[in-house]
């Protein structure tokens, strides 16, 4: 199997990143002052890798 | 005892670090460096082959004494040589080169070389984690304004730390070191009012105090949310740091850290850096993130409660470029853990008294050899010997003098003697970036050695105390 055959695709790396802002949104709700920040970091980048996508035409759902 | 809110009752996290007894913390490090060999010796060729030339492999080590025993202590010089063989990073970089995220130096001022490090992805958060959490320690929390005085980026770790450390904190950080002048802090920070917390250096502490006292501006009253001075890098005498206190209104912490600990290894507990009482505060070693010995240097073995002893460092959750068993050439005050009053199991330092086994001087947050002035006066054929002086001026600042005697045979006139005090000021500057003020001074009033060279004075521990005001 080549590595274009492995690696996921845009509506494979969307919908994983849709599992992460969920796991994230899970996440924010830490109160923990050492934590909170950090987790709230996590999902700020997980939106904005997100948004990149959108930008480059993977909507969500997954389908290109 | 403390009480009211501590850091370990707010974080549950920290709570549960804090409620270790020393023998489950122990096993605790025990198990990250069982982890650490077996994966330095599978991919860290640099240690692989010098565990093997010590006849030592990871199975072999079974308890905290067979590490401090079996493994040997690395030094700059092995870093060094490490990476004049293998350019740039070494072999003990110990990931792909790909995965370098963010590479870090040393100062280069030791006139030895620069060690080099490679941080990934992982490093680099981790990077962030080791400022964010001596400062939830000391009272940063998220949402919290914080002023960074420390100049950001660059090629120094801690250039890098603090931006990171801020973002992950969830606070708002106002980066103004380096880019702004004193005054203009101050403006900043009367323009937005509410602050929180200060990282900065010992020194920069003291300036931008002054800074404060010139402007006739009493902080206590116009930040009176202020909840933490945090500083690093220099020593400093407690007169100095109790007046701080009683000028900001808030605690001053303090933190040791460095590049091979890629951020802060300890900090101070709510005790602060001055005690109720006026006794140096204990900064307690993050020791389920890296595991630091206080050991004589020339024995080994480790200190006794209240000696010093030099620190040797080993990291337990970096991937790239990490440390194991490096001789730091810190010295400090061994604290144990049961001595600090706050309960909590982990050993540490004496604060404020951080000094070096070498010559070396932090000086404006500069680490400052005297080999690298040395080597920069007696570049000049006509300089016969000097003598440098460290000090705190009647306004607060640290100042540098080196006083230079000539050789019979030099020009006699005055304008060559400026420019040859020009020409070594830049000198110097290039070898320690630090600006230093030169002048010529007669033979005679300088020292002659017959031994060992000591050239330098650091007289601010005295400049501090003699110029403090209320």
């Amino acid at each position: 199997m080549t590595q274009a055959e492995t690696q996921p695709n845009p509506a494979q790396q969307r919908a994983a990143l849709e599992d992460m802002r969920r796991a994230a949104a899970v996440l924010a709700r830490v109160q923990d002052p050492l934590l909170r920040g950090q987790y709230a970091h996590l999902a700020g980048r997980i939106e904005a890798l997100i948004e990149i996508l959108d930008a480059g035409g993977v909507p969500a759902g997954g389908q290109p | 005892m403390i009480t009211g809110e501590t850091f370990s009752s707010a974080s549950p996290h920290l709570g549960r670090l804090a409620a270790m007894n020393r023998a489950s913390l122990e096993a605790l490090q025990l198990r990250r460096i069982q982890a650490l060999l077996e994966r330095l010796y599978a991919r860290n060729p640099f240690y692989r082959d010098r565990m093997d030339a010590a006849g030592v492999r990871p199975e072999h080590i079974r308890s905290l004494e067979d590490f401090r025993k079996r493994i040997p202590v690395a030094t700059k010089q092995d870093f060094l040589a490490d990476q004049e063989a293998h350019p740039p990073f070494g072999r003990r970089l110990g990931v792909p080169r790909e995965d370098v995220a963010l590479v870090t130096l040393t100062g280069g001022t030791s006139g030895q070389g620069q060690e080099v490090y490679g941080r990934t992805q992982r490093d680099v958060h981790m990077l962030g984690y080791l400022h964010q959490l001596p400062w939830t320690m000391a009272g940063l929390r998220p949402g919290d304004v914080a002023f960074n005085c420390v100049p950001a980026g660059g090629m120094t770790t801690g250039g890098w730390g603090p931006g990171e450390g801020f973002r992950i904190a969830g606070a708002t950080a106002f980066h103004v070191g380096g880019s702004l002048a004193t005054d203009a802090k101050i403006d900043m920070m009367l323009r937005f009012r509410e602050a929180h917390f200060i990282y900065a250096s010992t020194n920069y502490h003291h300036t931008l105090a002054e800074g404060f006292r010139r402007r006739g501006i009493r902080p206590a009253e116009g930040f009176p949310m202020m909840r933490t001075l945090f500083t690093a890098a220099e020593g400093y005498p407690i007169e100095w740091a109790q007046e701080l206190e009683a000028f900001w209104g808030c605690r001053l912490h303090e933190g040791y850290g460095s590049t091979q600990g890629v951020g802060f290894i300890a900090s101070t507990c709510e005790c602060g850096a001055v005690r109720q009482g006026g006794s140096r505060g204990c900064m307690h070693f993050l020791e389920w993130e890296n595991y630091a010995e206080v050991i004589d240097p020339d024995t080994g073995e480790p200190v006794g409660p209240g000696e010093e002893g030099e620190i040797v460092l080993t990291n337990l959750g970096v991937e790239a470029s990490p440390v194991l068993r490096f001789a730091t050439r810190d010295r400090a005050r061994f604290i144990p853990h049961h001595a600090c009053g706050c309960g909590r199991p982990w050993n540490g330092i004496e604060a404020g008294g951080i000094a070096r086994y070498d010559d070396m001087m932090k000086i404006r947050g500069n680490n400052v050899w005297p080999l690298s002035v040395d080597n920069a006066v007696f570049s000049h054929a006509h300089v016969e010997e000097y003598a440098g002086r460290v000090f705190v001026d009647h306004a607060g600042r640290t100042e540098v003098e080196v006083r230079l005697a000539l050789k019979n045979d030099a020009p006699a006139d005055e304008a060559w003697r400026e420019d040859l005090c020009r020409t070594l000021t830049e000198r110097i500057k290039a070898a320690t970036n630090v600006l230093m003020n030169v002048r010529v001074i007669p033979r005679e009033d300088l020292p002659s050695f017959s031994y060992k060279a000591r050239r330098w004075t650091d007289e601010r521990r005295e400049g501090m105390r003699t110029e403090r005001r209320t």
